[in-house]
């Protein structure tokens, strides 16, 4: 944990800045305009090089959205987008497509994101060719064998076709893909939600193994959060496309400040029948909010067990309470 | 629990197969399991290990190329295949054996309004009409916790989140008064928050209604909050049974053992995970012996031969070695946590 703790002088790899997505709906009727809904919201934070950042929330918190808007897959509405020093966030065409290299995406289900009618080879041979760093596939046999050794799969994998991987399988090519062009961050989302419980165990360890070997920043969504403590050295959480806390992983597991984070946590399943049965469960009735038909004020006042009226009104900023702690409630900050 | 009692349902040596273009598949052999009145049984098992054609079996919903191939599903001591046991299962599934599914935004029907939904088990089953149904669908919605139940009645599904939907199947197959529920993954597809909600309404309604529950899930945590007994599945077999808690403690399986090592927990003490090597085996043209054989540590010669099952510390568990630590990797979850 040490080595990842604040010092001024390590450049972040990934600075984000009160960043925000809007996606566009038409509402009913032929002729109405399309309406922005505010799918993300004024999301700060850094991600550190060697460093894993846990994105957790529900569906629908914009954990997806937010992985998405940092890799510039989508546009951001709002907010900075900082990769190595440079602002990434309006830049276009062939400077952005060289950016690519530099951060990548693995993807949750390893069944769908791998072309069925292409070899190992050509799958992982892919992003080498766009980028210009080999001619052809054959060419870069060598590199790709290096690869698959990299995630553990055998050097004759490279010629055969996914149908004949199990899901961990894939999702240890899915990884090899993404590093192929040695980037310094990967974008993991759900990575192994996907997958069975003893499988998850080797691909989580192998996402460590790389990330040491390779000096990685990984942003891990995840809606897992046992998952998420074991891998993360900061977590933030999501709600309702606000970013409701962030901390360090212990702080975020030992002293939550947030409701939310406090309910989430509580709602999590221990394997563990004593404990399980002895725990209280902080009640969070309701659901999550529609985002379509935003309320004013802090997004979790609906399901809040401390709402007030202020709650209801003003949107509560974030707010560092501790080093390293941020957290955007009335009560807790 | 009650164990004097005669068990509500009885599967025993249960075999299914799925005939394919590669071969059989033997998607279940061998399956035993005995539930008793208002007890939940915990089946657990990675995807294809078959807890959910065991429950489909028991529901009568395997259709070709699938078929039961060997062994007996009773329902209070009668059996429920053959000629004469379907005549019977008709009266028996939907009414005294209730079911609810995964996926709450595929299961339920995009056609037909929330109240018709729940109203027409009562109206096959019990006689009931158009009113009396939907007097009761309305009464049964407020029961499982939905906001306005009148509301609903009209309401179709894909006005629902999947929290309401999963609430609705739950309203359907409590809507005869069963005495088994088998809930079949009924929070995969939720929110954690929301899961908490629909597990703790499954409480209380067991409660209540004095259910006895077969709960299918893959999580773990789950099993341990609600579960008294629990049955571990692998490629199709039970591999272990027993009490919830000597499962989690003690478990005699190294599959157990490993499923329960490589689930990291909330308090995140672990370095590295224990993963299990290797893949389940295929279904088709299975080895004979234990299915778990090629990726566990402590396999020897005579786990060529099929294993019996072995009593161990009150479970039931189909190893040679039952009871032996096969993963020595420091000490069990259960000790780290000084149980």
């Amino acid at each position: 944990m040490s080595e990842h703790e604040t010092s001024p002088t390590v450049l972040p790899t990934l600075r984000v800045r009160s960043l925000g997505v809007n996606y566009l709906t038409r509402s009913k009727g032929f002729w109405s305009r399309p309406r922005p809904i505010s799918a993300l919201e004024g999301v700060s934070f850094d991600v550190r090089p060697g460093e894993t950042l846990g994105l957790v929330g529900e569906s629908g918190s914009g954990k997806t959205t937010a992985g998405r808007a940092i890799l510039r897959r989508i546009d951001s509405a709002t907010g900075q987008i900082i990769f190595k020093g440079t602002d990434i966030t309006t830049l276009k065409g062939e400077k952005l497509r060289r950016l690519r290299a530099g951060m990548q995406l693995v993807l949750q289900d390893p069944y769908a994101s791998l072309n069925p009618r292409m070899r190992i080879l050509d799958a992982v041979a892919e992003p080498l060719i766009v980028h210009g760093v080999v001619k052809s596939a054959e060419a870069a046999r060598d590199q790709v064998v290096e690869l698959l050794d990299l995630v553990g799969l055998p050097a004759d994998a490279a010629s055969r076709y996914p149908h004949a991987f199990s899901g961990g399988q894939r999702q240890r090519i899915g990884i090899a893909r993404a590093l192929a062009l040695k980037p310094d961050l990967v974008v993991a989302d759900e990575p192994v939600s996907a997958l069975d419980v003893s499988v998850r165990a080797q691909v989580v360890n192998l996402m460590q193994s790389l990330q040491r070997q390779l000096k990685l920043s990984y942003i891990f969504i995840a809606h897992d959060l046992s998952i998420v403590r074991h891998i993360s050295h900061r977590v933030a959480i999501l709600y309702a496309g606000r970013l409701v806390e962030i901390a360090d992983r212990d702080d975020i597991y030992e002293r939550p400040r947030h409701p939310y984070t406090e309910a989430l946590l509580s709602a999590v399943p221990v394997a563990n029948p004593a404990l399980q049965r002895a725990r209280e469960r902080i009640a969070c009735e309701g659901e999550v909010p529609d985002i379509a038909n935003p309320q004013p004020g802090c997004r979790f006042a609906s399901r809040c067990p401390l709402a007030t009226q202020m709650c209801r009104e003003k949107s509560p900023p974030l707010v560092e309470v501790a080093p390293g702690h941020s957290v955007a409630c009335w009560h807790r900050s | 629990m009650s164990a004097q009692t005669a068990p509500l349902l009885e599967v025993d040596g249960l075999r299914v197969d799925f005939a394919s273009r590669a071969g059989l598949v033997q998607a279940i052999n061998e399956v035993s399991l005995v539930v008793h009145k208002g007890e939940t049984l915990g089946l657990v098992g990675e995807s294809g290990s078959g807890k959910s054609v065991s429950a489909q079996a028991v529901m009568g919903l395997i259709s070709p190329p699938g078929a039961i191939t060997g062994g007996d599903v009773r329902w209070c001591g009668t059996s429920l295949l053959g000629r004469k046991g379907e005549r019977y299962a008709r009266s028996v599934r939907g009414k005294n054996i209730a079911m609810i599914f995964q996926d709450p935004m595929t299961s339920l029907n995009p056609l037909m309004t929330v109240g018709d939904q729940i109203g027409e088990a009562m109206r096959y089953h019990l006689g009931f009409t158009h009113v009396q149904a939907r007097r009761r669908a309305e009464e049964l919605l407020g029961a499982v916790g939905l906001s306005a139940p009148a509301r609903r009645l009209d309401q179709y599904p894909h006005e629902l989140s999947g929290g309401m939907r999963q609430r609705v199947m739950i309203a359907m197959a409590i809507s005869c008064e069963p005495e088994l529920l088998i809930a079949d993954e009924p929070t995969t597809a939720l929110d954690v928050t929301i899961q908490a909600q629909i597990l703790e309404l499954l409480a209380r309604l067991q409660k209540e209604l004095g259910l006895a529950i077969i709960l299918i899930t893959h999580d773990l945590g789950v099993v341990a909050g609600i579960c008294n007994r629990v049955a571990v599945m692998y490629a199709g077999r039970i591999v272990e049974t027993g009490d919830v808690d000597t499962i989690f403690e003690d478990p005699g399986h190294p599959y157990t053992q490993g499923l329960l090592r490589s689930t990291p927990s909330l308090e995140g003490t672990e370095d590295t995970l224990m993963s299990i090597d290797g893949i389940p085996p295929r279904l088709i043209d299975p080895q004979p012996g234990c299915p778990f054989l090629p990726r566990c540590p402590i396999g020897v010669d005579a786990c060529r031969q099929a294993p019996p099952a072995e009593a161990w510390k009150g479970s039931a568990v189909r190893c040679w070695k039952a009871g032996a630590d096969a993963w020595s990797m420091g000490a069990t979850r259960a000790q780290e946590a000084g149980l």
